[in-house]
Parts: structure tokens; C-alpha cells; sequence
């Protein structure tokens, strides 16, 4: 953002529904302005030129981290679905997705 | 495919392509097909907490090979990125992906077309994982299984160059046909690990705009794609010509009604929010090293038919019939070594024993000794057997794998060259068959065949055919 | 009893090995201590009594049989509750994973049980490792022992209390922003974020995966090297950890800081801190001079840019992290769905706490589409400025001597009020997380409330030896904070 004094419109409801949140008026709301006060207080990075500052994704220069094509044991069924709050014949389940 | 008025095509592919390593891309889990759900996962692939991906090192270098075989720009720094959206086979609720510097880039397959032969581009290769599997289910709704959960996927995008429904065919067994020739997929439309998507949208030729395109998803086998590209273009076409505009989504290709249908979910307005993901560190790869695994690739299709069309002087159409399939091509090379008659061992195998198999080259193998296609064409070269001798051999050591020159001669299937024996039989023919006769002699030339096929039954089958039309000529012109 | 309590790791480990001391009498004390204070003080989600004697006895039947055992075996431990522990609840503090149990044990806790530690229990935390209070947590506050009427600070504030209380020898915390440094300075124990890339992360439940990293929370600085010992090491299991000799961490502990060169960062020094925080850490460096080290006037520029970058970087990577969260496999599903969607929805609202919620949708909104070069990346490019600062700083000094947190511990309930003034408060801390670089926390004084002072070393990459090796010294020359701090203690039940 190269203008340091436009603040962002934040689409509370949107982001929501990208977060797979639901939150009620009141909520909405409060995070409305508790979210405006953190990215006005993050737009503080605006004041910064980074015209030729490279991005570091990763602290340590690691690359190239891989390994062999060796199968191992996997975990037992009975331990992965152990936690499943609706399950049935090895599968977990959810509500009747309709199909995309 | 008919073009509407002056509407053009415009269509670009991308096709997913399950890499065969035996493990996962991010964790160690096997990755073979069919197995019991969710005994082939852990912690990693089924996104559990505090799990982490390891990049399996054999799914890089089969990307690499496949950018290879397509003509790609290697990139020698990539790295992978999270493509993040909600869905029940999705564990970590984000794919791991390529976004903005895949492995592979500027690549492209040539086909060939009634115009001749056409470039058709690829823009880009990357890495990913693949989702689960849903099954809907009246008593439990929708079942996951995670077995398929971080299977290698590579993902290759063509450039809008396509024109036509043919051409989207032609570049499909192309790429299927390269692929499968690297050895990194076994790309079995049937079992999910070769998936198309085609984008679609028209325009009036000559125009530099693109028209808005629509997505098909999942399209799992030639005709299916033919026929979902011509039922998309006349729509578009219609709705054009109609005044109206297409619509931007994605739609599903029904193959029972042949109609393709508007999908109209939410999913189709989604921000996947691409981040570089902090997990994994960045791939490097030296010139050196991609160097090798091209070196480790084997002999591509277009290698081997320009070496079929040279060396055996096949028809570029038989040497592109031979190669669209790796086994067959494997197949002919075995019997072509073995035969002095390559060309009629190709002949063979695309008339004959093409036919005798099942559609889809990919589940049952030969059951014939190459050795022994290699020894009816060198008999039916010789002249020791006749070409219909020849075909109705094959098809029974189809059933038996049989040895088909023990055949010949212990059934004295060899084929008679005595010309005097010929003439007696022609001479007895031609007396007894007096209305095919006295037809020949009043201008229909039609008629020597039926006293062709007479002398034939004499002969068991085994006759000479041509000596039998030159010996039949002379006689028929002595009358 | 008393005894056993207030022996360090360190001593412990002798007594054990000359068999002065079973662990299992050490184990028995320490779940005593829990028994009697813990309702109070609220360090534990879980405690494990039953399996815990059944370890230490374990350990114990092996040395009498005359096996040679690691310096940590039979040494109970308490483990923050974001770390993955097979066949023991791992809540994460959170409502979503209060029911989760894990099949697989966090790397860091495959090895200190492979060399005979003793799990004492699940420590308390803010919600995901979100927080510095550990207010946020589902289950319970806990209250500072120094003084109970204040926080321990957070994220690992059971970690920290856990200790300072006596509940635990030492204790696995982790820390993203501060989460390890600041409890420990709250608290008045020593705490080490070591160098990222240096524990393997693997089986630590993700709070943002470019910060985070588990380090031991002790009585003493020499304790505190022992353990970190145990748990550095490359983990192929972990594509981030890093892969070198690590060396022994206690070897330059008793070298002294004669001759050394301490960095006192001129920003880390200015409005926001309290004035006897100031006071402490400027104190701390005059006790170093009077030792022969050298103090030396740097800069970090970037401070006041840090932290925005760290709250961008951190939501961004977390909105990821936790949308696993979806009460499909596991975790808390809502009761109430009728479809996919709300299922997703009710199980994440109903399972995730208010800040929880606030930092996914921050996190959601920096890198959203239109949005993601302003905050996302502009923030890691930030990060490589930062980099760049403590990298021209390290070039004049060993190591830098700075505050940890702005202010001693807060009032229970005191900042809950407004989020943006406990980010505040991270201030000091998060520039080491952005930079990856470690630092250790340890107390430095106290103030007139008697709530414990802290002071971070913070040096470069690897350089954990020297910075126990400078922290060592302070102790030697003022004495160990947990230790002379014993008769006051108890007055705050």
C-alpha cells in the first residue's frame, strides 16, 4: 500500500465466512473494531519503502530437505478414527455433502 | 468437430497425473490403489495436530522428467505453497501446492491433425497433493477416506491452443502416451490417476479478446471429452447468438444425458489465499542434476516413431498407432527385432491383434509370445503361409499362445507355390463353373472371383493367391 | 520433603545417579507439592500420578540393576499442553481439543522419555499459544506464585508457574513471540527459546510454524543448558530442523564474561518501559561490568516495526494452522448442524475461544486477495530487515542484554479489556522470533509489588552456549533467583 493515510475496509462477514466462523451481531461487531485497531496499528509496515527488501520465508537457509521413497507402517485405523466424532465402517462421515 | 457460423474454439486443459512413487508426497504412507479406507494414513496425511510434511524426493525428480518429456523450462529455484479452503477431503483444510514458481514451465506436445501437425503449449508443471475420497451414503451421509490423502499429483496446464474436440483427444493420448513413456505414471484413466479439466469458451474467429470460459471438471475418458467440448461450444454458441453471455463457473459433464450443468456452489468464489508454506524449505536444482534425469528417461513416443517410420518404413499413421500405447510399442520392437518383415508384423498387430484385445491397452497384457507374431510375419513374408492362413493363425495362438511354425507344419497349413498342382485346380474350376465363365466373358471381371474363392476351397485355404490370379487370368483369357 | 523440592535438576541428577535418592521419591514430593498448592495456583490441565510413579519405579528398578543412565533419567517433568503426548490428553487449552487424545508422542517428548524422564503432567496455557496471560485458557486461570493475585504470564504460564511453584523440576514450554522469555520473567525462572530450527517441531501443535519453537523453563540457568541438551537435535520428521553438531551446551558455562562484549539496545530502552524494569536490566549491566565485561551502545531500528510484522506474520501462518479444526476427525463437534457448512462453523465457534477467533480472522484478512502484498508480504520483508539489524549488531557485541517485557506481571483480569494493548506488550520479545535467533530469559530483580524482573541475552544463531555461559555468570556473581527467593515464596499461599 503505497498511501499511508488509507485505511483498508475489512469485510467482517466475508473473512468470516473464509474463516468458517459465525458470529453474531454483537460479535461482528466487537471484532469489527477490535480488527480495524490491529491492521491500523499494522499499517504501521506501510511506512517502510521495501522497493528491493527480498521476502525471507524461511529463517533458516535450508533447501532441498527430502526424503527417500520408502514405505513405513501406517498408523492403525482403529487409532486415527479413535477420535472421530461420527464414524462408520472405517470411513469418517459428515452430513451428505452435495457434490461439487 | 463442425464449427457454428464463424465461432471459434478456444480451450486449454489441465490434467492431473498421479505420480507412481510407492510413498506419499508429504509422509511415508504406501500408495497403492484399492486398499481397505483409512489403512493407509497417519498423523501427516490425515492433518492431525502438531504433524508435519517431509517431500518425498522421488516426486520431484518424476516432475522433472515429466517437464522433460513435454519440452519444460526446468526452474532451477521452486518452491510449495498452501492453497487453503474448507472441504471434507481436504484433512489440513489446505492443499499443498505450486503457486507462483512451479518446477516446470514453457513446455509443449505436438499432434497430429487433419491440417498436419500442431503445437499445442504447456504453460506450467507443478507438485501437489492429492485429496480423500467421498462416497455419499443414505444411512451415514458422506464417507471420507484419507488412503488417497497426499498421493503425488502433478498438475499440467496447456495454453488455450486447443480448437477443436479432436484436438483435445489427440493432445490427451499424447500426453497420456508421453507420460506413460517416462514411466512416472501408469496414467489409468479408470482408476483416477490420469483427470482432465477442460476450461471453454468461444469467440467469432479473427478476434483477439477471449471470450468468458467455463470449467469442466473431472472428465475421465476420450469420448466423454469430445463429447462434453462439443456439447459446451454449441451452448456457448447458442447463448451468443442469442444476444445473452456466458457465464464464468465451473460445470459438471453428465455422461448419461451428454449435457453439461451449472454447479452454482459457493466454492466457486473462493480466496484460497496462496502462502509460501513455512514447513517446507525451497527446491534448488542444478543443471547437473536435471541433466540426469533426462538421461534416465526412456525413448519418448515421437523418438520411436521417427525410428519406426526410418528403420522399418512404417507409415507415419501405423508408427503413431504403434507408440500411442507404451506396451505395444515395447511389444512391436520385441516382434521387429525378431523378423526380417517388421512391416507386416505392424500390419499384424493394428488389423488384427488390436482388435482381439480388449479397449484399453493399459489392464491386459499380450498374451502372445512376441517370438511367435514374429514368426507368422516371417512366414507370411516368405510366402510359406498365405495372409489368410496367416490371420486365422493368429487368432488362434491369441487363444493359445501356441507356436505357429510347429502349427504350419503339423497341419501342413503351408501355403501351395506348386504351379502346376494350381493349374490343375484352376483348369478343374474354371470347366465346372461355366455361369461365372460365361458372366467374365460378357464384361463382369467381378465373376473370376467367385471361381477365385472355388479354387481356394480346393487348395484347403493354402493357395498361392497370386500365382492363382495370374494362372486364373491366363486361363479365362485362353477361352 | 522441602529438600527435594528445592533441588535443581542438576542436583537431582547427581543424587539420583549416587542413589542417595530413588526417583520415585522425587516423583511422590513433586506430585505431593501438586496435590497441595495446584488448586490454587492452576499450573496443570492434567496431572498423571498413577503413571508417573509407574515410570519413576521403572527407572529405578534399571539403575539397580547397575544400567548407565542419562543425566535426566528419573527427573519428573511438566509439559506444556500444546505439545503432542501419546495416550495423554493434549487440549491446547482449548475447548476444540479438550477430548483429544494423540496416537503419537511431539519428537522432543520421544526423547526425553527414551532418556527416563518422568511426566509429572499437562501444563496450562492460553488458548492455542495465543496470549500472554493464560487467561485465554478453557479450563482455568493460573495465578502467579510470586503473588497470586497476578498472572503468570503466557503463553507457557502453567510451564512457568509449574516451576516457580515447585510443582515440577523443570518444565517444556514453547515459545512464538515471547511465550517462554516473558512467563519466566513474570514468574522469576529461567527460560531459553532456543534457535529456530534447533527442536524439532514435530508433534507441537502449530501456532504459527516460522516462530514457534519448545524450550526448557528451570530453576537455574545451568539446568536449563542440561535439558536443552536433550531436546536440540535434527528430526527428519521435521523439514525445518537443522541439521549440525550442536555440541554440549554446558561447556562454557563456568568461563566467565571477562573480556566479553555486551550490546545494550538503545530502543528496547525507551517510553513504553516501566521504570524499575529499566532500572533492573541497566542494574544487571553494571553487575556485569563489575564481572569485566564491556558494555557496549547498539541499535535495533526495526523495534517498533517487529512487532506489527510478528502480529501479521503470526495470524497469517495460525488462520492456516487451525483450520484443521473442523470437528470432522477429531476434536469438538458442534451438537447442532445440519449440513458441511455448519458444521464447520458451529464446531470452530463453539470450540475456539474469543482471541482465538480474533487472530484467525486477522489472519484471514492479511492474506486475502487484495491484501496479501500490503501485510503479508510486506511483513516478510520486514522480517528480513530485522535479520539484517541484529546481524550488523552482533558484528560489535557477543551477545545483546535487553528487557523482556515492558512491565512486571499484570493483575488477573487486568488486560483483557483491550487486545491491541497486550500485543503491547511483546514488544521486546518478538523480534527474536521474527529474526529466529535465541535468547534466554532470566530474573534480574524484583520490584516494590515483589513481582520478579526479567532480562533477556539475546545472541545469534546457535550461540545457546554462550548465552547459559553469560547467564551463568550473573548467577554466580547475585545467586540463583528461584532459590533466594525460598522463605518469601510461601508467604504468597
Amino acid at each position: 500500500m503505497e498511501q499511508n493515510e488509507k485505511k483498508p475496509f475489512i469485510n467482517v462477514e466475508a473473512v468470516a465466512e473464509l474463516a468458517r466462523l459465525s458470529l453474531n451481531d454483537a460479535e461482528r461487531t466487537a471484532m469489527g473494531n477490535e480488527m480495524a485497531a490491529i491492521v491500523a496499528f499494522a499499517h504501521k509496515l506501510s511506512e517502510l519503502d521495501c522497493e528491493n527488501v527480498p521476502i525471507t520465508a524461511h529463517v533458516e537457509p535450508l533447501f532441498n530437505v527430502m526424503r527417500e521413497d520408502k514405505t513405513e507402517k501406517s498408523t492403525e485405523r482403529d487409532a486415527l478414527l479413535r477420535g472421530a466424532p461420527t464414524k462408520a465402517e472405517g470411513y469418517f462421515t459428515v452430513p451428505r455433502v452435495v457434490e461439487s | 468437430m463442425k464449427l457454428i457460423k464463424d465461432y471459434e474454439l478456444v480451450c486449454g486443459l489441465e490434467v492431473h497425473v498421479e505420480l507412481a512413487t510407492s510413498t506419499k508426497i508429504f509422509c511415508s504412507c504406501p500408495t497403492t490403489f484399492g486398499a481397505e479406507p483409512n489403512t493407509q494414513c497417519c498423523p501427516v496425511c490425515t492433518g492431525m495436530p502438531g504433524a508435519l510434511p517431509v517431500l518425498n524426493r522421488q516426486v520431484v525428480d518424476y516432475a522433472v522428467m515429466a517437464g522433460l518429456a513435454t519440452n519444460c523450462r526446468i526452474a532451477g529455484y521452486s518452491k510449495q505453497d498452501r492453497k487453503n479452503y474448507f472441504y471434507p477431503d481436504l484433512p489440513k483444510a489446505y492443499q499443498i501446492s505450486q503457486y507462483d514458481l512451479p518446477l516446470c514451465e514453457g513446455g509443449y506436445l505436438e499432434i497430429e491433425t487433419e491440417e498436419g501437425k500442431k503445437r499445442i503449449g504447456i504453460t506450467r508443471i507443478h507438485i501437489e497433493e492429492d485429496a480423500g475420497k467421498l462416497i455419499h451414503d443414505v444411512r451415514y451421509g458422506t464417507m471420507i477416506d484419507c488412503n488417497r490423502c497426499g498421493v503425488p499429483l502433478i498438475e499440467i496446464v496447456s495454453e488455450p491452443d486447443i480448437r477443436s474436440a479432436e484436438e483435445a483427444v489427440a493432445y490427451v493420448k499424447k500426453l497420456r502416451a508421453v507420460i506413460m513413456y517416462t514411466g512416472v505414471s501408469d496414467c489409468r484413466m479408470n482408476e483416477g490417476s490420469l483427470r482432465c479439466d477442460v476450461n471453454l469458451s468461444v469467440r467469432k474467429k479473427g478476434s483477439e479478446k477471449f471470450g468468458t470460459r467455463t470449467e469442466m471438471k473431472n472428465i475421465n475418458s476420450f469420448t466423454f471429452i469430445r463429447e462434453a467440448i462439443e456439447y459446451e461450444y454449441k451452448r456457448q454458441v447458442e447463448i451468443l447468438e442469442a444476444g445473452g453471455a456466458v457465464v464464468q463457473e465451473t460445470r459438471r459433464y453428465d455422461s448419461e444425458t451428454g449435457e453439461t450443468y451449472s454447479m452454482r456452489t459457493k466454492e466457486n468464489a473462493n480466496d484460497y489465499r496462496y502462502f509460501p508454506d513455512p514447513d517446507l524449505p525451497p527446491v534448488i536444482l542444478t543443471d547437473k542434476e536435471v541433466d540426469a534425469l533426462g538421461k534416465a528417461i526412456p525413448r519418448l513416443p515421437d523418438e520411436r516413431k521417427a525410428y519406426y517410420t526410418e528403420k522399418y518404413g512404417l507409415s507415419e499413421y501405423d508408427a503413431e498407432l504403434l507408440t500411442e500405447n507404451k506396451r505395444a510399442a515395447d511389444y512391436f520392437e520385441s516382434v521387429a527385432e525378431a523378423t526380417d518383415y517388421p512391416k507386416l508384423a505392424a500390419n499384424m498387430m493394428i488389423s488384427e491383434l488390436f482388435a482381439l484385445l480388449p479397449p484399453d491397452l493399459d489392464e491386459v497384457s499380450i498374451p502372445i509370445e512376441p517370438i511367435h507374431i514374429a514368426a507368422l510375419a516371417t512366414m507370411a513374408g516368405e510366402g510359406t503361409i498365405n495372409s489368410s492362413v496367416a490371420k486365422k493363425l493368429l487368432r488362434r495362438i491369441y487363444e493359445t499362445d501356441s507356436d505357429p511354425v510347429k502349427m504350419v507344419e503339423q497341419e501342413g497349413l503351408a501355403q501351395i507355390n506348386d504351379a502346376v498342382l494350381l493349374k490343375k485346380y484352376v483348369d478343374e474350376a474354371v470347366a465346372a463353373d461355366t455361369k461365372s465363365v460365361t458372366a467374365y466373358k460378357a464384361g463382369n471381371t467381378k465373376a473370376a472371383k467367385a471361381i477365385m474363392g472355388k479354387v481356394m476351397a480346393m487348395t484347403g485355404g493354402r493357395g498361392n493367391p497370386a500365382v492363382i490370379n495370374e494362372l486364373l487370368e491366363a486361363a479365362l483369357l485362353k477361352l | 520433603m522441602k529438600d527435594i523440592l528445592k533441588l535443581t535438576v542438576t542436583e537431582l541428577s547427581l543424587k539420583l545417579a549416587k542413589r542417595e535418592l530413588s526417583s520415585k521419591e522425587v516423583t511422590e514430593a513433586y506430585l505431593r507439592q501438586i496435590a497441595d498448592r495446584d488448586e490454587r495456583i492452576g499450573a496443570y490441565i492434567t496431572v498423571c500420578d498413577g503413571e508417573a510413579i509407574d515410570s519413576a519405579e521403572r527407572v529405578d528398578a534399571k539403575r539397580a540393576e547397575g544400567d548407565k543412565l542419562s543425566p535426566l533419567a528419573g527427573i519428573p517433568v511438566g509439559i506444556k499442553d500444546n505439545i503432542c503426548t501419546r495416550g495423554l490428553r493434549t487440549t491446547c487449552a482449548s475447548r476444540m481439543l479438550k477430548a483429544f487424545v494423540p496416537p503419537y508422542d511431539a519428537t522432543v517428548v520421544e526423547r526425553l522419555h527414551a532418556l527416563g524422564t518422568v511426566t509429572l503432567g499437562k501444563l496450562n496455557m492460553d488458548e492455542f499459544a495465543m496470549g500472554s496471560t493464560t487467561e485465554s485458557s478453557y479450563f482455568k486461570k493460573t495465578r502467579n506464585p510470586r503473588s497470586i493475585e497476578y498472572v503468570p504470564g503466557g503463553s507457557s504460564g502453567g510451564s512457568a508457574a509449574a516451576v516457580a511453584a515447585d510443582e515440577a523440576p523443570f518444565s517444556l514450554g514453547s515459545d512464538t513471540g515471547g511465550s517462554i522469555r516473558q512467563p519466566a520473567s513474570f514468574c522469576g525462572v529461567v527460560g531459553m527459546k532456543p534457535t529456530y530450527g534447533s527442536v524439532s517441531r514435530y508433534g507441537l501443535i502449530a501456532f504459527a510454524s516460522s516462530l514457534d519453537q519448545i524450550g526448557p523453563m528451570t530453576k537455574n540457568v545451568c539446568d536449563n543448558a542440561l535439558v536443552l541438551n536433550a531436546i536440540t537435535g535434527h528430526d527428519r520428521r521435521d523439514a525445518t530442523s537443522v541439521s549440525r553438531e550442536y555440541g554440549d551446551f554446558t561447556e562454557e558455562l563456568a568461563l566467565g564474561v571477562k573480556g566479553m562484549k555486551l550490546g545494550l539496545p538503545d530502543e528496547f530502552f525507551g517510553e513504553g518501559i516501566n521504570g524499575e524494569v529499566k532500572e533492573a536490566v541497566l542494574g544487571a549491566a553494571k553487575v556485569y561490568e563489575r564481572m569485566g565485561a564491556e558494555i557496549v551502545p547498539v541499535s535495533i531500528k526495526m523495534l517498533d516495526y517487529a512487532l506489527p510484522a510478528y502480529y501479521v506474520i503470526s495470524s497469517a501462518e495460525a488462520s492456516s494452522n487451525l483450520a484443521r479444526f473442523d470437528g470432522v476427525r477429531y476434536g469438538y463437534r458442534s451438537e447442532s448442524y445440519s449440513d458441511i457448512t455448519e458444521l464447520y462453523k458451529n464446531s470452530r465457534s463453539e470450540g475456539f475461544g474469543t482471541e482465538v477467533k480474533r487472530r484467525i480472522m486477522l489472519g484471514t484478512f492479511a492474506l486475502s486477495s487484495g491484501y496479501y502484498d500490503a501485510y503479508y508480504k510486506k511483513a516478510l520483508q520486514v522480517r528480513t530487515l530485522v535479520m539484517n539489524d541484529f546481524a550488523r549488531v552482533f558484528e560489535r557485541c557477543d551477545c545483546i542484554l535487553a528487557p523482556v517485557s515492558p512491565t512486571t506481571a499484570y493483575k488477573l483480569g487486568e488486560k483483557s479489556a483491550s487486545p491491541l494493548e497486550m500485543y503491547m506488550g511483546d514488544i521486546y520479545t518478538v523480534p527474536v522470533n521474527i529474526a529466529g535467533i535465541p535468547s534466554l530469559s532470566l530474573p534480574c530483580g524484583t520490584d516494590k509489588k515483589g513481582l520478579p524482573i526479567g532480562m533477556q541475552l539475546i545472541g545469534k544463531a546457535f550461540s545457546e552456549a554462550t548465552l547459559y555461559r553469560v547467564g551463568n555468570a550473573y548467577e554466580t556473581e547475585c545467586g540463583v533467583y528461584h532459590l533466594l527467593r525460598e522463605g518469601e515464596q510461601y508467604e504468597a499461599y
